[in-house]
C-alpha cells in the first residue's frame, strides 16, 4: 500500500485523534510503516478500532472510497500536500487530513470568520446578510460553519454578493448538516469551498462541533460575533480564537435582548466593537471604498428621491421587525395603499419581508 | 291476512320508502321478521308485541311474518316500530286496510305503548311528501320538526292507542302548523359576539372579511393570545343570513344527527363548529357503522374552526382534503354508500412553533428544526387548500386599552352581502356561487389580467419563490378583493394584497 493510502486509512480510523496520529507517525517514521503494525501502543478503544480497520473488508472499502472521491468532486488533502492550509499546521492538534469540495481560501486573501447563534433574531439575520455581502465586496473570504442561523445567513450574503465563502463542517464532507442549509451547500459547492476533517458519511455528532470550531478560528484573521447568548457554542469558538491569538469583534446588541448578551459581554471584556464594515477593514489594515459618512449621505440622497409616502413608510421601518399593522399605524397610511408602497420599497432593496408579516430595513 | 304500511328509512340526509309488510296466517304459531335487519330492528319484535299487549290489543298466537322491503338494503334504527305495530294490527284485522292507505308512520315504541322520538324526522317527512303521501305520523316530540315540511299533513302522536284511534277517525287528525316559511321569517337570534370587540389586528380582520366575502378557507398564524380564536368565532356574524334552502339543508343534517332543538326545528343561524383537536377522523368527516354526519357536515354553510391545527392527528387532517374539494362527504360501507353535504368555510388557527412566540427570539428558544417539525405537521396539500393565510401580531397593552371601538359586524356584513351578490350575478349559469370555487376555466374567464398586472404577478412569483398552485389561489383571492373594492377588473393593488396572504408560505414552509 502506498503512503497516501495508509494515510487515508489512518484518517478514517475515527477514534485515533490528531495527537495519537502524530505520535504514531513519529514513532514509526511513516504512515506506511505505522499501518503495518497491527498492535501499536494505543489505548484500548483506539486499538480496537485500529484492529477493526485492518480487516480486509474495511481496508477494501476505504480504498474503494478513496478511488471514488475524484468522481464525486471531493479531494483528500494530507498535511504533506501543498494545498493543506498552512494555518492549520500551527495548531497544537492539526487535522490528520482534510476532505475538500470546491476551493480553499486563497492564502493571499484576507479571511474573516462570521459566527453566531443558530436561533438568531431578524436583526441578527439582517446584519449577517449585510456584513457577509459587504465583506465579500472587498474580496474578503468569509469563513463559517454552515450552521442554521447566523452562519448560514452570513455565508449566503457573501455568496450572493459573488464573494468567496468557505464552510468548515462538523460532519462528513458529503453530509449536509443541517438539512435546512441545503441551498447554501449547493452554492458553496459551485462557487465556494467546503472542508471537513471527518470522513465521508460521518454524521454531525454534538462533540464534533467544538473540535471543528478550532479550525474556523485558525483559518481566519478576525473572528466577528454577530449574535450570541451568554453560554453558547459561539462563545467556545471565541475562547479558541483568543487562545490562537485572533482578533475578536462583536456586534453590539440591544440591552435586555438575550440573543445579544454574549456579544455585549465580549465588548465589556475588551473585544472590538463592530459598527460597520470599516471597523473590520481597519483591523485588517485595508482601505474602505467609502466612509460611513459618505454611505449615509448616499442613503439620504437615495431616500430623498423617493415619493413622500414611501419616505414616511421607510421612516417607521427600522432594524427591528415592524408588523404591517404597525407600519400603517405609525405612518398614517391606510393598509389598502400600503401594499403597493411596501412592495416597491422591497423591490428597490430598501426593506425586507420577514416572518410574522413584519418588515425590516436592509 | 296480508297488510302493508309505509315507513321511511334514512341514507345520509335523504329518506327512502320502506314497505312494512306483514302476513298473519293459520299454522304453527311463529313470529318471524325478515328484510336484512340490524339487531335493533330485529329487537322490534319484542318491543312491538309487548307494546301491543300493554295497549290493550289482543294478538292471538298465529303464524306471523313481517318483511321490510326493499329487502336488500340494511335497515337500521328504531323508527320502524310504529309501522310494524300498525302493520300487524292491520294483518290481524283490527284496523281496516283503507285506514292506513297514504300514511307514513315513523316512531319508536316503548313497552307500555308510548311513541318515542327518533332521529332524522325532517328528512323522513320530506321523503314521504316527495313520495306523494298526504299524511305522516311522527312522534309527538318531533311534530314541530316534521311540520317544517310543507305539502304534507304531519300528525304528532303520543301513544300507539292514539295512533290507532286517529287512523280509524281521520276527521280527528289534527295537523301541526309550522311551515318553514313562517319559521324562517323569525328574527335571527342575536349573538353577543361582535367584531367591534376585536382591537387592532387590522390585517387579520381584513383577511376574515375577504374570506367571508368569497367563502375562502382561512389560516391564522400568530402567538398565543393574539386573538386568533376570537376573530374566528366572529366570522359567522359577518356572513349573510342563510337562505331558506340552506336553512333546510342544515336542519336536515342536524335532524339526522339528533341535534335539533324540538322547539325551534329550523336552524337559522350559520353553524360554527369548533371540534377539539383530539377528534377522530370518523367524527370529523362522518362515518361509523351506520354513517353519521361528521363535524365538517355539521358546519355545512357555516364555519368549521380548527384551533391548534398542528395538534390534530395528521391522518385526521388529511381526510379533510377530499371534502374540501368536493364540498360533500361520501361514506362508503359494505351495505351501500351515503352522502353528506359539507359546503363549509374552514378556518384554522395555529401558533408558529411549539412555544408560540417564534420569530420573537427574546422569548422563543425553539431551534429551527423544532419550528420546522412543528410546521411540518401541516401537509403541503392541506396548506394549498387554504386560500388566505394571515399572520396575527402580538397585541400590545395600548391596543387593548384603546377605547375606540373597531368596526362592527353588521357594517362588515353589509359589504360581504354586497360582494356575494356580485358573485351570484357573475356566476349565473354556472354551478358555483363563490370566487373560492372557481376552477381554472372560470379563472380564465373571470380573472383576466392586464399587461402590468401580469408583469407584477411574474415579479412576485420570482421574488417570493411561489409554487404553481399559489397562482390560482392568488387570483381567486384577488378577484374577491377587487369585488370588495367594487372594481370589474383585477388591478395591481388587489394582486399585491392577495399575494401578501400567501407570502407566509415561503417564509414558514419555504
Amino acid at each position: 500500500m502506498t503512503e497516501r493510502e495508509c494515510l487515508y486509512l489512518m484518517a478514517r480510523t475515527e477514534s485515533v485523534g490528531p495527537v495519537h496520529f502524530d505520535a504514531l507517525l513519529s514513532m514509526y517514521g511513516s504512515a506506511e510503516r505505522a499501518w503495518r503494525e497491527k498492535k501499536p501502543p494505543l489505548p484500548g478503544k483506539m486499538l480496537a478500532d485500529w484492529e477493526k480497520m485492518h480487516s480486509p473488508e474495511e481496508e477494501l472499502a476505504c480504498m474503494r472510497e478513496l478511488a471514488s472521491l475524484p468522481a464525486r468532486g471531493i479531494r483528500f488533502v494530507t498535511r504533506q500536500d501543498a494545498e493543506f492550509p498552512a494555518c492549520f499546521l500551527k495548531l497544537p492538534d492539526p487535522p490528520k487530513a482534510i476532505w475538500v469540495i470546491g476551493r480553499l481560501p486563497d492564502p493571499s486573501s484576507h479571511t474573516v470568520a462570521m459566527i453566531g447563534a443558530r436561533c438568531c433574531t431578524e436583526y441578527g439575520k439582517a446584519m449577517a446578510l449585510r456584513f457577509g455581502k459587504e465583506l465579500a465586496s472587498y474580496g474578503i473570504s468569509v469563513i463559517s460553519g454552515m450552521a442554521a442561523g447566523i452562519d448560514t445567513w452570513a455565508q449566503t450574503g457573501a455568496s450572493e454578493a459573488g464573494g468567496f465563502s468557505a464552510a468548515i463542517l462538523g460532519s462528513g464532507i458529503d453530509v449536509c448538516y443541517p438539512a435546512s442549509s441545503a441551498r447554501l451547500y449547493g452554492r458553496l459547492k459551485e462557487g465556494g469551498g467546503i472542508l471537513s476533517e471527518y470522513g465521508p458519511g460521518t454524521k454531525g455528532l454534538p462533540f464534533h462541533f467544538p473540535v471543528r470550531n478550532r479550525l474556523i478560528a485558525a483559518m481566519s484573521e478576525v473572528v466577528i460575533v454577530l449574535e450570541a447568548r451568554l453560554r453558547s457554542g459561539t462563545m467556545i469558538t471565541v475562547d479558541q480564537a483568543l487562545e490562537q491569538g485572533r482578533d475578536v469583534m462583536a456586534l453590539p446588541g440591544r440591552v435586555g435582548d438575550p440573543c445579544s448578551r454574549g456579544c455585549n459581554e465580549l465588548i465589556r471584556q475588551g473585544a472590538s466593537i463592530l459598527t460597520g464594515v470599516s471597523d473590520v477593514l481597519a483591523v485588517l489594515g485595508m482601505q474602505e471604498a467609502e466612509t460611513a459618512d459618505e454611505q449615509e449621505q448616499k442613503e439620504e440622497i437615495g431616500m430623498s428621491s423617493l415619493p413622500e409616502e414611501a419616505r414616511r413608510v421607510l421612516n417607521v421601518i427600522t432594524t427591528v421587525p415592524v408588523h404591517r399593522n404597525e407600519v400603517a399605524h405609525r405612518s398614517g397610511i391606510p393598509l389598502s395603499e400600503l401594499y403597493e408602497i411596501l412592495w416597491k420599497l422591497e423591490r428597490a432593496g430598501w426593506i425586507r419581508l420577514c416572518t410574522g408579516d413584519c418588515y425590516i430595513r436592509r | 291476512m296480508y297488510s302493508r304500511v309505509i315507513s321511511v328509512a334514512l341514507s345520509g340526509i335523504e329518506g327512502y320508502a320502506v314497505n312494512v309488510e306483514s302476513d298473519v296466517s293459520q299454522g304453527l304459531p311463529d313470529f318471524a321478521m325478515v328484510g336484512f335487519l340490524s339487531s335493533e330492528v330485529r329487537e322490534a319484535r319484542e318491543r312491538v308485541r309487548t307494546a301491543l299487549r300493554n295497549s290493550g290489543f289482543q294478538i292471538p298466537p298465529r303464524k306471523v311474518t313481517v318483511n321490510l322491503s326493499p329487502a336488500d338494503i340494511k335497515k337500521e334504527g328504531t323508527a320502524y316500530d310504529l309501522a310494524i305495530a300498525v302493520s300487524l294490527l292491520t294483518g290481524y284485522g283490527e284496523i281496516p286496510k283503507e285506514a292506513t292507505r297514504g300514511t307514513a308512520l315513523i316512531g319508536e315504541l316503548t313497552l307500555d305503548g308510548r311513541v318515542c322520538p327518533v332521529n332524522g324526522v325532517l328528512p323522513r317527512v320530506a321523503a314521504a311528501r316527495d313520495m306523494g303521501l298526504p299524511v305522516c305520523f311522527v312522534p309527538w316530540d318531533c311534530r314541530m320538526e316534521g311540520a317544517v315540511i310543507e305539502g304534507i299533513r304531519v300528525i304528532g302522536v303520543r301513544t300507539l292507542r292514539e295512533t290507532v284511534h286517529l287512523l280509524m277517525n281521520p276527521a280527528q287528525q289534527h295537523a301541526e302548523e309550522s311551515p318553514a316559511g313562517l319559521l324562517f321569517a323569525r328574527e335571527e337570534e342575536r349573538t353577543e359576539e361582535d367584531f367591534s370587540e376585536v382591537h387592532g389586528q387590522e390585517t387579520v380582520r381584513r383577511a376574515a372579511e375577504i374570506a367571508a366575502a368569497g367563502m375562502h378557507n382561512l389560516l391564522l398564524i400568530g402567538p398565543p393570545g393574539s386573538g386568533k380564536s376570537m376573530i374566528a368565532r366572529r366570522i359567522p356574524t359577518i356572513l349573510p343570513r342563510m337562505t331558506l334552502d340552506e336553512s333546510l339543508e342544515v336542519s336536515r343534517i342536524y335532524s339526522v344527527a339528533s341535534m335539533l332543538d324540538p322547539e325551534h326545528p329550523l336552524i337559522l343561524r350559520r353553524p360554527f363548529r369548533s371540534p377539539h383537536h383530539t377528534i377522530s377522523s370518523a367524527a370529523l368527516v362522518g362515518g361509523g357503522r351506520s354513517p353519521r354526519p361528521g363535524e365538517i357536515s355539521l358546519a355545512d354553510r357555516g364555519v368549521l374552526f380548527l384551533d391548534e391545527l398542528p395538534e390534530f392527528q395528521k391522518m385526521t387532517l388529511e381526510v379533510l382534503r377530499q371534502p374540501m374539494e368536493d364540498r360533500s362527504v361520501h361514506v362508503s360501507r359494505v351495505n351501500g354508500s351515503c352522502c353528506f353535504p359539507a359546503d363549509t368555510m374552514i378556518v384554522a388557527a395555529m401558533n408558529p412553533c411549539r412555544c408560540g412566540y417564534y420569530p420573537d427570539r427574546t422569548r422563543c428558544r425553539c431551534t429551527e428544526q423544532e419550528v420546522r417539525r412543528y410546521l411540518g405537521r401541516i401537509s403541503r396539500p392541506l396548506l394549498d387548500r387554504m386560500d388566505l393565510c394571515a399572520e396575527a401580531s402580538p397585541v400590545t397593552y395600548s391596543q387593548m386599552e384603546d377605547a375606540r371601538r373597531s368596526e362592527s359586524s353588521s357594517a362588515i356584513r353589509e359589504r360581504v352581502i354586497r360582494v356575494q351578490n356580485i358573485q351570484k350575478k357573475r356566476f349565473t349559469g354556472t354551478d358555483i356561487f363563490f370566487n373560492s370555487r372557481m376552477t381554472e376555466g372560470h379563472i380564465h374567464e373571470f380573472c383576466a389580467l392586464g399587461q402590468s398586472e401580469r408583469e407584477l404577478l411574474r415579479q412576485i412569483f420570482e421574488s417570493r419563490m411561489m409554487s404553481a398552485r399559489a397562482y390560482v389561489r392568488i387570483l381567486r383571492v384577488a378577484r374577491t378583493i377587487a369585488d370588495l373594492a367594487g372594481e370589474t377588473n383585477i388591478r395591481c393593488p388587489h394582486i399585491l394584497e392577495a399575494a401578501s396572504y400567501r407570502s407566509l408560505e415561503s417564509k414558514y414552509w419555504g
